[in-house]
């Protein structure tokens, strides 16, 4: 016999505001969620994974309607409950955890306080109760010195610290649902495993049921009972977390979990070519004598045709290293030896014409392209400022553009006429205008939905291979550079910890920190049973 | 160029806020065609009565002079002095600004000073002092008028370009090698300016009450007819005309009014709001 | 703070010294010979007068002595001599001070709470979605006060309130003749100061409407406001805590900057209401010419201007915590 789902949404439609790119977020969506189950949405940016979980607290944003379908939890219709009902529901019964922490918290009240107000809400734990409740809650989600933090503002806090605090307020009154939106997205990979972690306490210990909206299968692999995929507003699969994972039925679904790349480095043929650049003893430091050392003394090679990966969590300086590559920011010391020449004793002037053969690929699709430029001038302005003619450079960009993948017509188009892949595509074909010998890559695919990255990564690597390029290519996703790199470089605090073959390094960790990160990787026992 | 005007013709004020403007241009092209005599002139008899006689519509003023041709004579000083003055504070706001935003470090620190400063004196009494001290004239007050406007310019200006400098396609265009100034001149600039034409379209309506106002406190050209000229000499006949007030007043009224609805609509039209997205 | 506190002062007191430069340099560009500038129209016409004042500006000597004598005089709060009324300037100003500080901070006041409060009505309305209709209407007749010249609505309210009405007085601070003393005193002078207080305030009025509008709408589509109905709050508690009061911080930025300009409504208004403060002071100087005056009654404006802006900015530090504590973790 099974228990009464605690959660009961049937053939719900959501109507999108007039213009949008179609006309409903979700359509015909029916789940379950029974108590004590941890449930995930999957699917990328657009899938209205977060909408279907939105409805559960009446929280539609606004320009969104129901058109037909329920949304029950506990047997209440939410969209039939009264103002009053819907407000003693939300925070007590549902709550729910969002992506951003430092956002999601009022940054001019103490964490403490916005605790108190939920209280306050629902008439709960009045007075001197209150405040030890919350110490109570901040010790269990293992927030350090809960008497210290419970005072402090959200900007004073670190991003893993919000995030407790947030799941603390959200398990206060002891829900029966929690609503997780993408809850580790922002957040580091060690970070992540504990919150992780923590979830699976709560759930084990309390028997709180979780929905856990997400587009990283690793997660999923983790923390899941059952999986839902969603594809423009539609389940397209579901199922106990094991069947679809390893026995995928839809083709999105098989297309979304080919796309993530495998923890077990790939076996690419050794790099013996000369070295191309050599960094040595690379420092910078911001924020004059008593700030931050981004980058504390790096040393490493790259050798053509060969793809180093720069790994590391936010902070860890690898992309302050990767725009001193190119000089994008100068270093304070150190030396940058490309063919054995030290481009930092050049002076700017000199260094300009050098730049031919540093490039850079950037991380931010949006933001990476003159969005008042036509795609033939993005990609002639390189060339021409070194004096290439306008109709060699035209042919170039067309021969580079069909490389890329995409058509010459492009050519006459605007940034904002191509989707974030494209875009990216786009991007690479500017950096090899010039025709470079190393291009520095920084998180190229970061920004992109799972089943887009798996594409341009392919296009880098065959690239890659095909014109002999050195590639750096800074990361902080560890199955990427897994699949991609030759050789790895783990930087910590400015600091390279552990750098060698990438087989190696992953089989045999030298470095505490590297192991850790090894370990907080999602979703390794998925991996292991992947053929 | 149609997509800016189909963005801009949804914002209804923008409409009637271009038509009035029209309207104003119009009557100032129009004055000396319409009104070939000098509103100085005492044509009339004193005080007359809006179409007590047909040759004065609205009537005359306490020295016998023809309102309308003074309003139609005003509106060419108050578009020519809010236009070319406004254009000279961007100007100037741009050339502060976007060297501060770009170069930053001393540079920056250099012409901030000197921006804060100009900033924290009253504007209205800076311009008063500048137009008494130099002697009322077009070119004066002009001037006047530029120098105490242009620091909000520079640092909108200097904040545009502070933010695009950090722009990934700003990044790539010294990557590949361009030089500063044609980074700073086709990259950064055209992409800063559209803020900043908002604010200048505000501006000159700013300034269009500025020079109304040094007009009214007696530091008008004396050779061009001003509305707020006008407003001031009617003072001495608030009880026995108050019309004399009222329609100078309209008519500065009016015409700031037009230039803030079509500034409106041309904000909606350069920044389009985003739709809500189904996540 | 007391670090902050001196930091600004010293800084402050740079910037109304490098006003005083200022004037001196305008006084040397002016057409014309310094000496007959500084004298001014009445003064110019008594050659010993003007003798007098070649010596005591030292017009005779090296520029960048004649620069240090104008600076030593300013600090020593010497702004000159009027000729026409037989006075320092000093002394007229310090006689005329208080009147415009009475006008400026009523109105300061009437124009935040009243512009403040329609603003938020105007975005509360969205917010709680009812009688939307207010919403449109208040920043409609916003930018219609925004539109209006200072100095004709000034005039405009003479006609109406009292001319046609004669429900107040239009001239002057106090009933001539009258002397009051006490309660009865302070009942006159208010009288006096209502309309010149609400012209004053009307425009600026409109753009604190405009302003804290604005201000909310952004706060209103924050994730903390989504958090906050998460936690299952009244919508009421939501407007107040969470959105009114992150709001405050753009609109106490913005008074800052308010107060150059209501400095210059000041003389407007006051010339109009024959409002004896020290804007009504300027406009004399400009009428009779009188550089001296115009240029001693210029600095104290804009030395009043900064200390304002200095409360300003003490207050903004007391409202946001992160310049408050500044700093913090990663």
């Amino acid at each position: 016999m099974t228990a009464a789902p605690l959660v009961s949404i049937e053939a719900l439609t959501v109507r999108l505001p007039k213009g949008g790119d179609r006309p409903h977020a979700i359509e015909d969506v029916s789940l379950t969620v029974l108590p004590g189950e941890i449930v995930c949405v999957v699917g990328e940016s657009g899938s209205g994974k977060s909408v279907a979980a939105s409805t559960l607290m009446g929280l539609l944003p606004r320009g969104l309607s129901i058109a037909s379908g329920s949304v029950r939890v506990d047997g209440q219709s939410i969209p039939d409950l009264a103002p009053a009902a819907l407000r003693a529901l939300r925070g007590r019964e549902v709550s729910m955890i969002f992506q951003e922490p430092l956002s999601a918290l009022n940054p001019l009240m103490r964490v403490g306080d916005q605790i108190l107000e939920l209280f306050e809400a629902h008439e709960a734990y009045p007075g001197p109760a209150g405040r030890a409740r919350i110490l109570d809650l901040f010790a269990y989600v293992g927030l350090p010195d809960p008497a210290r933090l419970i005072d402090a503002y959200p900007f004073q806090l670190s991003g893993g610290q919000r995030q407790r605090v947030v799941i603390a307020m959200a398990l206060a009154l002891e829900p029966k649902l929690i609503l997780a939106d993408e809850p580790t997205t922002a957040l580091d990979v060690t970070t992540q495993a504990q919150v992780l972690d923590l979830m699976r306490k709560i759930r084990r210990e309390r028997g709180t049921a979780i929905l856990f909206v997400t587009h990283d299968f690793g997660v999923v692999a983790d923390i899941a009972d059952r999986v839902i995929v969603m594809e423009k507003g539609r389940i397209v699969e579901e199922g106990p977390v094991d069947g679809v994972l390893n026995r995928p039925q839809h083709p999105y679904t098989q297309k979304l979990i080919a796309a993530v790349p495998r923890l077990r480095p790939a076996a690419l043929p050794p790099v013996e070519d000369e070295i191309v650049l050599e960094i040595a003893n690379v420092e910078k430091t911001f924020g004059g004598a008593r700030g931050v050392k981004a980058v504390a003394g790096v040393s490493l090679t790259v050798r053509k045709g060969e793809t180093l990966g720069v790994i590391g969590e936010s902070g860890s300086g690898k992309s302050t290293l990767g725009r001193t590559i190119v000089r994008l920011i100068e270093p304070d010391d150190g030396h940058i030896l490309y063919h054995g020449q030290d481009m930092m004793a050049l002076d700017r002037a000199a260094f300009r014409q050098k730049r031919k053969s540093l490039q850079m690929i950037f991380q931010d699709p949006l933001s990476s392209l003159n969005p008042r430029k036509r795609i033939r001038t993005i990609l002639s302005d390189g060339p021409a400022a070194h004096g290439v003619a306008r109709a060699d450079s035209d042919r170039r960009a067309a021969e580079l553009l069909t490389l890329v993948g995409l058509s010459p017509a492009a050519l006459d188009r605007f940034p904002h006429e191509f989707s974030g892949g494209q875009r990216q595509r786009i991007g690479i074909a500017r950096a090899l205008m010039m025709d470079p010998e190393v291009i520095v890559a920084d998180e190229p695919v970061s920004a992109l939905d799972v089943s887009v990255q798996a594409q341009v990564l392919d296009l880098l690597n065959d690239l890659q291979r095909r014109m002999h390029l050195a590639l750096v290519f800074i990361t902080h996703d560890l199955r990427v550079a897994a699949q991609l790199c030759h050789t790895v470089a783990v930087m910590r605090r400015g600091e390279v910890v552990e750098y060698g073959p990438t087989a190696r390094v992953f089989a045999d960790p030298q470095h505490e920190y590297t192991r850790q990160l090894l370990a907080a990787i999602p979703g390794q026992h998925f991996d292991n049973a992947r053929a | 160029m149609t997509g800016f005007w189909s963005r801009y013709r949804r914002n209804l004020g923008g409409v009637i806020g271009l038509g009035l403007l029209a309207a104003v241009l119009v009557l100032a092209l129009a004055a000396p065609l319409l009104f070939p005599v000098s509103p100085w002139q005492m044509r009339g008899a004193p005080l007359l009565a809006p179409l007590e006689e047909t040759e004065f519509l609205l009537g005359t003023d306490m020295l016998g002079r023809d309102i309308a041709a003074g309003l139609a004579h005003g509106a060419r000083v108050s578009l020519l002095v809010g236009t070319v003055s406004t254009l000279f504070a961007v100007l100037l706001g741009v050339g502060i600004g976007a060297p501060a935003g770009y170069f930053g470090g001393r540079i920056d620190d250099g012409l901030m000073r000197i921006t804060e400063f100009f900033q924290t004196i009253p504007q209205l009494a800076m311009a008063i002092v500048l137009v008494a001290i130099f002697t009322p004239s077009l070119a004066s007050i002009v001037l006047a008028i530029a120098l105490v406007s242009w620091p909000p310019v520079a640092r909108l200006v200097r904040a545009e370009v502070l933010s695009l400098r950090e722009r990934e396609f700003v990044e790539a265009a010294v990557v590949i090698g361009r030089p500063s100034w044609r980074i700073l001149l086709d990259d950064i600039l055209p992409n800063a300016l559209p803020p900043v034409i908002v604010t200048a379209t505000l501006m000159v309506a700013t300034a269009i009450l500025t020079e109304a106002a040094l007009s009214f406190l007696g530091l008008g050209d004396k050779n061009f007819m001003s509305w707020g000229f006008m407003v001031g000499a009617a003072r001495t006949m608030l009880r026995e005309a108050p019309l004399l007030t009222v329609f100078p007043g309209i008519a500065i009224l009016i015409t700031v009014l037009a230039i803030n609805l079509a500034g409106e609509g041309l904000n909606d039209a350069l920044n389009p709001r985003l739709r809500e997205r189904g996540e | 703070m007391l670090r902050f506190l001196t930091g600004r002062l010293v800084k402050a007191i740079l910037v109304i010294l490098a006003i005083a430069a200022l004037n001196f340099l305008l006084i040397r560009l002016a057409p014309g010979d310094p000496a007959s500038v500084l004298a001014g129209e009445a003064g110019a016409s008594d050659p010993k007068f003007v003798e007098q004042l070649r010596e005591q500006f030292g017009l005779n000597e090296p520029l960048w002595k004649q620069l240090g004598l104008y600076l030593w005089k300013v600090a020593q709060f010497d702004f000159g001599y009027s000729y026409r009324n037989h006075v320092p300037v000093m002394q007229l100003i310090l006689e005329r001070l208080p009147a415009t500080l009475l006008l400026m901070a009523s109105s300061f006041v009437v124009s935040i709470a009243l512009g403040v409060g329609f603003g938020a009505l105007a975005a509360g309305v969205s917010f709680f979605d009812r009688a939307r209709w207010l919403d449109p209407l208040i920043m409609a007749v916003a930018l219609l006060f925004y539109a209006t010249p200072l100095f004709w609505l000034a005039l405009m309210m003479v006609i109406v309130f009292s001319v046609q009405l004669d429900w107040l007085p239009a001239f002057g601070m106090e009933s001539v003749g009258a002397n009051l003393k006490g309660l009865a005193r302070a009942a006159d002078i208010g009288k006096h100061l209502i309309l010149p207080t609400l012209a004053l305030s009307f425009f600026f009025m409109s753009v604190y409407v405009r302003l804290t509008r604005a201000a909310m709408m952004e706060v209103m589509m924050q994730d903390h406001v989504r958090t906050a109905f998460a936690k299952g709050m009244k919508p009421w508690r939501v407007l107040r805590r969470h959105v009114l009061r992150n709001a405050l911080l753009p609109i106490v930025t913005f008074a800052g900057l308010q107060l150059g300009q209501v400095a210059g409504g000041a003389v407007l208004v006051e010339t109009v209401f024959a409002w004896p403060g020290i804007g009504r002071l300027m406009f004399d100087a400009l009428l009779q010419r009188d550089y001296q005056l115009l240029l001693g009654v210029f600095l104290v404006t804009s030395a009043t201007v900064i200390a304002f802006n200095i409360l300003t900015d003490v207050a903004y530090r007391f409202v946001d915590p992160r310049i408050r504590i500044g700093g913090g973790a990663k």
